[in-house]
């Protein structure tokens, strides 16, 4: 009898593979829930009023380097809360998009809120979301053990609840009506669309290092808090010849910054066979 | 666990596709030098210098008194994070006669969780005071 070998991989040996191998920028085949028919020319009408949130401020560094006869990972963390906002230009793009590419009445919901009122809202999403993103590490943790790698990946909600093994959590909260939230504006908001954005990881992974920015989105009527459409995606931007990650940090973080934007060009631009308004306007 | 069935001496060429990836390959982590820390100066340095000098810190905190004085804190580690090595971790002979088990393992090598330097920065965000590992 031929003599066979047979490999062995632990499941979690296999994802952190897949993460290295893999720059994730795979466009997700449907929405979490696509837009009814019937409904997207009605939204034609409705003013959406856009809200960005970044519930996790954390940038994670990830490389996999080949050794002989193994591979060495290395993750790092690092937070860039009240260093750098990425909401702005997010916001600012999101809309232009709305505006340009769909020819909606898009606006940045901060416009329609007082203030203090605006932050609160921020803040009851941002933790609502979060709560999510911790059930899903402990969920991993129970599974996996506690491989940085693995819980960026249950943090994130980078597997958008399609692998199996994360993002569930992440989907849930996309598909649930965030009524209790918007329930208070819902005067100030009637005859509207509340579209929100969620940034739920920026990672930089390689070699060959890719800058991957993973998004959660949700649009729905603050009258009846039903949700109208959701959908994740991953936008990503090749960092060409990157000597080191010293180098995204200088000038006030200003390579970082340029993929970003560069990401996230991809990730809105409905052109793009990636993008995140999969199943958003039938034409 | 998943299971891949290769054929004889497949093993062989596992192995050998390692090896061919062998690029060179060098970390581009980023570490905290003393060298770095030195050019820091209390009473002067602002967030906007400490971020050229050091990059982003591993993490932030913030903190209130009762002099209700917000102080940042701004936390280095030291080292370049958590390091594993994915590594073939036995060859044995299977359950199945006439077959091999190679067993491939995430191994931790090192966690750095020392404290290269805590960082302080008053609201007007200039440094205010500055700790570093063992302080």
């Amino acid at each position: 009898m031929k003599n066979k070998t047979i490999v062995f991989f632990s499941f979690k040996a296999v994802l952190i593979v897949c993460l290295m191998l893999f720059s994730f920028g795979c466009a997700t085949s449907k929405a979490i829930i696509p837009m009814d028919k019937a409904y997207s020319q009605q939204l034609m009408q409705y003013p959406i009023a856009v809200i960005v949130l970044v519930p996790n401020k954390n940038l994670f560094f990830w490389e996999g380097l080949y050794k002989v006869f193994a591979i060495q990972t290395i993750s790092n963390e690092f937070t860039f809360e009240g260093i750098w906002d990425p909401t702005p230009v997010f916001k600012d793009m999101s809309i232009q998009m709305l505006r340009t590419k769909f020819n909606l009445k898009a606006f940045p919901l901060q416009e329609k809120l007082a203030p203090d009122t605006y932050n609160k809202l921020i803040a009851d999403l941002g933790s609502s979301f979060s709560e999510a993103a911790s059930e899903s590490v402990t969920t991993t943790k129970r599974r996996f053990g506690a491989d940085p790698q693995i819980l960026w990946i249950a943090r994130t909600g980078l597997g958008g609840g399609r692998n199996g093994a994360s993002g569930q959590e992440m989907v849930e909260y996309i598909k649930t009506s965030p009524l209790k939230h918007i329930h208070s504006q819902k005067e100030s908001l009637t005859g509207h669309a509340v579209l929100e954005f969620y940034i739920t990881g920026i990672g930089i992974q390689g070699p060959p290092y890719t800058l991957l920015l993973v998004v959660y989105t949700r649009l729905s009527r603050p009258t009846d808090g039903a949700v109208i459409w959701a959908n994740m995606g991953i936008g990503a931007s090749r960092l060409e010849d990157l000597k080191g990650f010293p180098e995204l940090e200088k000038n006030n973080l200003a390579l970082l910054k340029e993929h970003y934007e560069k990401a996230l060009v991809g990730l809105l631009n409905p052109e793009n066979p990636n993008n995140l308004f999969k199943d958003f306007l039938s034409k | 666990m998943l299971i891949i069935r290769l054929e004889k001496h497949s093993w062989f060429y596992v192995l050998l596709t390692f090896i061919l990836l062998l690029q060179g390959c060098t970390s581009m982590s980023k570490e905290t030098s003393s060298e770095q820390i030195s050019g820091i100066e209390i009473g002067k340095s602002t967030k906007n210098d400490i971020l050229a000098i050091l990059g982003l810190p591993n993490k932030r905190e913030l903190k209130s008194f009762e002099s209700h004085e917000n102080l940042e804190y701004w936390i280095y580690y030291k080292g370049r994070g958590r390091s594993s090595l994915f590594i073939p971790t036995g060859v044995v002979p299977a359950a199945i006669p006439g077959y091999t088990a190679v067993f491939f393992g995430n191994i931790p090598i090192s966690e750095r969780k020392d404290i290269a330097a805590i960082l302080v920065f008053n609201d007007r965000g200039i440094l205010v005071d500055l700790k570093t590992g063992g302080n």
